[in-house]
């Protein structure tokens, strides 16, 4: 990558010093995307699974329970306020179930399976779990009200905690990056220190030298930035069109929603943004040790 | 209280000894100094307090009618920008050309480019250069360097102006044309103070002259 930026009053756009900087900020933009959209799918598998779960339970009934006993639980799940629908599981879809880990020459009346009920919910929460639990267990011993919460918390807490190393991660990046303008910022001072002085010597206030370091970072950012978000677009259509073909239901959707899309489009002005504060910052910091 | 006031002003730099001590001066407002001395007498120190480039280690500096000896920085540029100064080794910007550089007090101070460029141009052509304007100092001989660091010295039209061996790079005619231009502007209110080794300008402009010596001012008699 050739930089051909005009110089301003300060000659920064010549200094062979900050070439380096735009392959940083786009190698930092790169991977703040990469993180940022790992967070972004997580959370939307987060809700994604709490709304199913929070909406959806399955109830149990023992396979030594009767059709009479099962026609008493599900005649007492219907009756429950908030249920929409109790509905046993078909053979049919036990055997898709079970399937990938038995194979498809076991008879299922063979096995001893209990009986699953589908119970699907008007609103999340609008039932009391262990009330459902103690009152099924009275219609039939051996009752299990499961909602999932028993796999989804360690799922919805791997995921909670992955998602706060990706905003480290994040906090990491842009403390790089911000440490990289400190650095080529001071040593734009310390080469331009003449220049400076004859800005100085003309009546130009510190806030004026310091617009030309802004300049100079937002150009150097946006140069290195929008090629690192472009890039990292690439690479997550690629993954997204991938794992598309998977058949792994477990998994979290590997694909960004439009706000996802647009926070990486925004990636690379945050960090001319960012590039621009520091600049100014450092130089402020600077001058106002002079006389 | 005069344009310009030292009160028993001395200045060190760091931890060294002191260059300048107990400066007296006044400059009234109009007023035309030349200023003598030999090389390390502390003429250029002088010269950096008048153009608050430094503040003094002791004593008080008051330039228009303010005291800057402590006056906070963002103070200053307003007072520099009434200051202009004409510099032995020209202290151009090498990467601009020769009307930017002219048009830098200017630009600085937010002058609209419109205005900029007319007095610019107009200055260049009343220097002599007004055909190199796009010329960079690099390819410029010492004397045109010395005209456009006088001309960006008297753009903004300072009411005081600092010279420091103004005509030392310049030929005769060009150095009388220039004393000139210092006698006009002197005319016109501005304040002049200069530095040389030349001791025949004192003697062909009648004007005050003190003298330094090991850090020390005084009057010539």
């Amino acid at each position: 990558m050739v930089l051909r930026l005009r110089n301003g009053d300060v000659p920064l756009a010549s200094d062979s010093s900050t070439r380096f900087v735009p392959w940083i900020i786009g190698t930092m933009v790169f991977l703040s995307a990469l993180v940022l959209a790992v967070a972004l799918v997580l959370e939307s598998a987060i809700d994604r699974w709490q709304l199913a779960h929070s909406v959806q339970l399955t109830v149990e009934v023992p396979p030594s329970a009767d059709q009479a006993a099962l026609e008493r639980v599900l005649a007492t799940l219907r009756a429950v306020p908030g249920v929409v629908e109790a509905a046993p599981v078909g053979q049919q879809r036990i055997a898709e179930l079970l399937q990938p880990w038995i194979g498809d020459d076991l008879e299922l009346s063979n096995l001893p399976l209990p009986v699953l009920i589908d119970v699907r919910l008007a609103t999340p929460g609008a039932l009391d779990i262990a009330a459902m639990q103690a009152i099924l267990g009275e219609v039939q011993a051996g009752v299990r009200v499961d909602d999932g919460r028993r796999w989804l918390e360690p799922v919805r807490a791997t995921a909670s905690a992955l998602q706060v190393v990706s905003g480290l991660v994040l906090v990491l990046i842009v403390a790089a990056s911000i440490i990289t303008v400190i650095f080529m910022t001071r040593t734009g001072l310390a080469v331009h220190r003449d220049t400076i002085g004859v800005l100085h010597q003309v009546g130009a206030r510190d806030s004026f030298v310091a617009g030309q370091f802004q300049r100079h970072a937002f150009r150097l950012a946006l140069w290195g930035g929008v090629p690192g978000a472009l890039l990292a677009a690439l690479c997550l259509v690629v993954i997204e069109r991938l794992a598309g073909g998977l058949d792994a239901p477990l998994l979290p959707e590997l694909a960004l929603g439009g706000g996802g899309w647009i926070a990486i489009a925004v990636l690379p002005l945050v960090a001319a943004v960012i590039s621009v504060a520091t600049a100014r910052l450092t130089v402020l910091a600077t001058l106002a040790g002079l006389p | 209280m005069g344009l310009v006031r030292f009160e028993n002003v001395g200045l060190r730099y760091g931890s060294g000894p002191e260059v300048l001590h107990d400066i007296d001066l006044v400059l009234d407002p109009g007023s035309y100094h030349f200023l003598l001395g030999p090389s390390g007498a502390g003429k250029s120190s002088l010269l950096s307090l008048l153009y608050l480039a430094r503040r003094p280690t002791r004593g008080m500096v008051s330039m228009f009618e303010r005291d800057v000896t402590s006056a906070p920085r963002d103070t200053l540029p307003e007072l520099r920008r009434r200051i202009g100064v004409v510099f032995q080794d020209y202290h151009l910007l090498d990467h601009l050309t020769a009307f930017d550089n002219v048009a830098l007090p200017l630009r600085v101070a937010g002058v609209p480019a419109q205005r900029i460029r007319s007095e610019v141009m107009e200055l260049l052509d009343w220097v002599g250069l007004g055909d190199k304007m796009d010329v960079e100092p690099p390819f410029m001989s010492g004397g045109e360097k010395q005209r456009v660091a006088v001309a960006r010295a008297v753009i903004g039209q300072p009411d005081l102006l600092l010279a420091d061996e103004p005509t030392g790079n310049l030929d005769a005619a060009m150095a009388e044309r220039l004393m000139r231009l210092f006698e006009q502007l002197n005319r016109m209110g501005t304040t002049l103070f200069i530095a040389t080794h030349d001791t025949s300008l004192p003697r062909r402009f009648a004007h005050p002259v003190l003298r330094l010596e090991n850090g020390h001012l005084m009057a010539d008699r």
